[in-house]
């Protein structure tokens, strides 16, 4: 069978091969893979050229005062453990719980923690959706930085030193954390998601932030600067938020860092069904705020425009919207060209070369991690990420089509509906 | 003192005073009602009492006594029963005899004690029977002027007065408001009135003083059977008829009634600071002693660990307890998800968004005030969460409420004598 394949191969004409393989692109593999082995070139230069420099901060020379915001609904079960994480971790901290009309006694659970500890404010409001509750924490400190932490996840230890330090350039308005696998041992599908987030968020945004094209930041882990918060008025209704307010800091000439050792632990959907939710939330913001809300930001004429600005929209644009559209029309065509054979021999190589670069992948995300035995257990598969891929691909082209024919974001549960009604769809 | 007491006896009857025939008694038997009226008619006080068996009355169809003939002139007469029944009893007084004895119970001093009752109770009927004559004459001949000079008595009862004999506990009250205990004594009553008691107490030759309390035996039908009813009297006039002292005395006005509420249920006093009952301890622990207060907690509070003054119980800053604290009121407009203080909102005496400019807002609809968080206009510290502060109201020191000493505040309980009641119950 190999050697069928290969003498396959072999027949097809150079030019051909190109042509069919071409398509690589439709995935997010090259995407990053290109990138990032730029990045590692370069970085690994630099490493050898100057030894002296190290991956991790070499000091945390930028203190400012922080206020932690931990906004949520029915988080009381992590909730004592997430705040025991935080609190005590920087020298100048305040916490604001925000209970966002919680049922499951949240409220409670973050009474009970201010009770014995100091610095820990608890503000119950009705429920009025995620980027409401985190505005409520603005108007109540005076902190210099404000830190949004998922109720549920949990920080690395100095997590909070490493995402303030790219703060201390005033043209900074906000920092990215890095976002890791928490509950990455449960099942193949936390596995997998696993080494998808070592590749997305720590190796795709640091190039994104190094190329001053990076767009987003996890609403589980972010630093703002207060006062670039307080010129663009807070996050709007999501969903999308923590996408939309990157956008508009951008927009405002503010530059977007990420810290790639301000490590927080997520836990990720460990069934097919929440994590399709999820990613079909995460890719209706591309359409909504990329080619509707924030459409100017692409205008030359604006007075606002900045050629990064640019580069990630074309970014978003064709990696996030266009080629997956243009996959099934890609299909078609092959099976309406090609024969079966032909196409079975094609989705091979195209398996293998997916399958090589991931593994290039997953050798520089070991390069820049800071924990090689953990990620290094990924490795087992890679085997399986194009094939998971492929599932990826179907979840985004339905997203894209949904939000682009029926504002689907706008009717989704993620906002209560009072919110809802209120709101503008963009 | 010997007493003459005629005895209206059954034939086929037990020996009933045989036994029981005290040395003071001078009995005389009559075994027919004829025998016994010839002879009254002979010497109409010859008798001080006559007791009636019951067997007699049923055995010569004498059913009612109410006859005038019969009843006066003539000595009081007690019934003599062999039916341990109240309802009866009552039913016996009601028709006409002045006290009803109970035959299996008969000793020498219950007696005496009855002929004592039913003497006290016929004179008053007696009384009352001829004022009521003579009114009538009055009535007839000088009405108008006669009843202005009746309405001029000074120290009279002016309420009408019921003829009831029940038996009492007499207390004198000492000036500091403590019982006398040395002159603690049994009576009965004479009358009752709205506004008043007479009573008699024998073996009493002196009145200690003129503020007493008295406890009237009362069947209150709450399940507790029968017990005393206490209330607080002025003696207003007295005589003392042989062997003892008829008092008249009239219900103390609520102001000075020595068991008004100030008096028992504890108040917050000024002077101290603490919770108290106006009366002293001392005085409440010995009324509560001889059983006229019962003992009842009414609280339990919290007081100052310094001087166990009383402590006002208020929410304080959390930082530093003071009670100065000023909330804040947050606006959360929906539509673009800003949140800021409400006087950001105004605008022309209207609300408005400072984010999108969206103006007209309608509370509820498009926005929802949030009020959980507060400043400390001390410590300047800002957050939702309070603490419990306590105030000493005497000494003013400030204290987190659990660091405060709690307290019982005892207070006391006495059962009323209510006169509307008894009466009802008598008659």
């Amino acid at each position: 069978m190999l050697i069928d394949w290969i003498s396959w191969l072999c027949s097809v004409p150079q030019t051909e091969l190109l042509l069919l393989l071409c398509p690589i692109f439709l995935f997010d593999t090259p995407r990053y893979l290109f990138g990032s082995l730029a990045m590692w070139i370069w970085d690994f230069v630099q490493e050898a050229l100057f030894p002296v420099r190290g991956k991790e901060s070499p000091s945390f020379d930028y203190c400012p005062s922080v206020c932690v915001v931990v906004a949520g609904l029915n988080e009381a079960d992590g909730l004592d453990r997430g705040l025991t994480n935080i609190w005590g971790s920087y020298p100048r901290l305040e916490i604001v719980v925000v209970d966002d009309g919680s049922s499951d006694g949240m409220s409670q659970v973050a009474q009970n923690f201010a009770k014995s500890h100091s610095g820990v404010r608890v503000v119950t409001k009705r429920r009025g959706g995620k980027s409401g509750a985190m505005n409520t924490a603005l108007p109540l400190t005076k902190a210099e930085v404000i830190v949004i932490v998922d109720a549920d996840s949990g920080l690395a230890r100095d997590a909070i030193w490493e995402i303030v330090q790219p703060l201390a350039d005033p043209k900074v308005g906000a920092v990215s954390g890095s976002v890791l696998v928490r509950n990455s041992q449960r099942n193949l599908l936390t596995r997998i998601q696993s080494f998808e987030y070592l590749r997305s968020i720590l190796l795709g945004r640091m190039l994104s932030s190094r190329l001053g094209v990076l767009g987003i930041i996890s609403g589980a882990f972010g630093a703002f600067r207060r006062s670039a918060l307080h010129r663009v008025g807070g996050w709007d209704v999501g969903p999308g938020e923590d996408e939309d307010i990157v956008l508009r800091l951008r927009k405002v000439g503010y530059a977007i860092e990420f810290a790639p050792y301000a490590e927080c632990y997520t836990d990720v959907p460990e069934n097919l069904k929440v994590l399709t939710k999820q990613r079909r939330r995460w890719e209706w913001a591309v359409v909504t705020f990329e080619s509707r809300k924030h459409i100017d930001m692409a205008n030359p004429r604006n007075a606002n425009f900045q050629w990064s600005n640019l580069m990630l929209f074309i970014e978003r644009w064709v990696f996030n919207m266009f080629l997956p559209l243009w996959f099934w029309v890609y299909l078609f065509f092959l099976l309406t060209t090609v024969d079966l054979v032909y196409f079975a021999n094609l989705s091979v190589a195209y398996y293998l070369i997916f399958a090589t670069a991931e593994t290039l992948l997953w050798l520089i995300v070991l390069y820049y991690s800071n924990n090689r035995t953990r990620d290094a257990r990924c490795f087992w598969i890679l085997p399986i990420l194009p094939f998971y891929q492929l599932m990826q691909r179907c979840v985004t082209s339905w997203a894209l089509l949904e939000e682009m024919l029926t504002r689907r974001s706008f009717s989704d549960s993620f906002v209560p509906a009072h919110v809802r009604r209120t709101t503008w769809k963009w | 003192m010997e007493l003459t007491i005629a005895l209206l006896k059954d034939r086929h009857s037990s020996r009933i005073l045989d036994d029981n025939c005290d040395h003071q008694l001078k009995v005389l038997v009559f075994r027919e009602i004829d025998s016994y009226l010839e002879q009254l008619r002979i010497n109409p006080a010859q008798f001080d009492c006559v007791l009636i068996e019951q067997d007699l009355l049923e055995r010569d169809g004498i059913a009612n006594l109410s006859l005038p003939e019969l009843r006066f002139p003539g000595p009081p007469m007690v019934l003599l029963t062999p039916e341990r029944s109240d309802a009866n009893a009552v039913s016996h007084v009601e028709s006409g005899f002045d006290d009803c004895l109970l035959t299996s119970t008969l000793n020498s001093p219950l007696l005496l004690r009855s002929i004592s009752f039913a003497t006290t109770r016929h004179e008053r009927l007696c009384l009352r029977l001829r004022d009521s004559l003579r009114a009538e004459q009055d009535a007839l001949l000088k009405p108008l002027a006669d009843r202005r000079s009746a309405a001029r008595g000074s120290d009279r009862r002016q309420t009408p007065r019921y003829l009831v004999t029940r038996p009492l506990l007499a207390i004198p009250v000492l000036p500091d408001g403590t019982p006398d205990r040395n002159g603690v004594c049994e009576a009965f009553s004479v009358d009752f009135a709205i506004g008043g008691i007479g009573l008699q107490i024998s073996n009493r030759g002196t009145i200690p003083s003129r503020n007493w309390v008295m406890g009237v035996e009362c069947n209150c039908n709450d399940g507790h059977g029968v017990r005393f009813h206490f209330a607080n009297m002025l003696l207003k006039n007295a005589f003392y008829p042989q062997g003892g002292v008829r008092m008249g005395t009239q219900f103390q006005p609520p102001d000075a009634d020595l068991f008004r509420s100030a008096n028992l249920i504890p108040s917050l006093q000024a002077s101290t600071g603490r919770m108290a009952p106006g009366l002293s301890a001392h005085a409440l622990e010995q009324w509560a002693e001889l059983g006229v207060l019962k003992r009842k907690v009414y609280h339990r509070i919290n007081t100052c660990p310094e001087c166990q003054g009383v402590a006002a119980v208020g929410s304080g800053c959390h930082d530093c307890g003071s009670p100065h604290m000023e909330y804040r009121e947050l606006i959360h407009h929906f539509a673009c998800a800003y949140v800021g203080e409400a006087a950001e909102f105004e605008r022309d005496g209207m609300h408005a968004c400072p984010k999108c400019l969206m103006d007209s807002l309608v509370a509820g609809a498009d926005f929802e005030v949030i009020k959980s968080q507060y400043e400390c206009t001390d410590c300047s510290y800002s957050g939702s969460e309070v603490e419990h502060v306590g105030t000493c109201l005497h000494c003013k020191v400030r204290f987190p409420i659990r660091m405060a000493i709690e307290e019982e505040v005892v207070g006391y309980d006495v059962d009323r004598l209510d006169i509307l009641a008894l009466l009802r119950a008598t008659n």
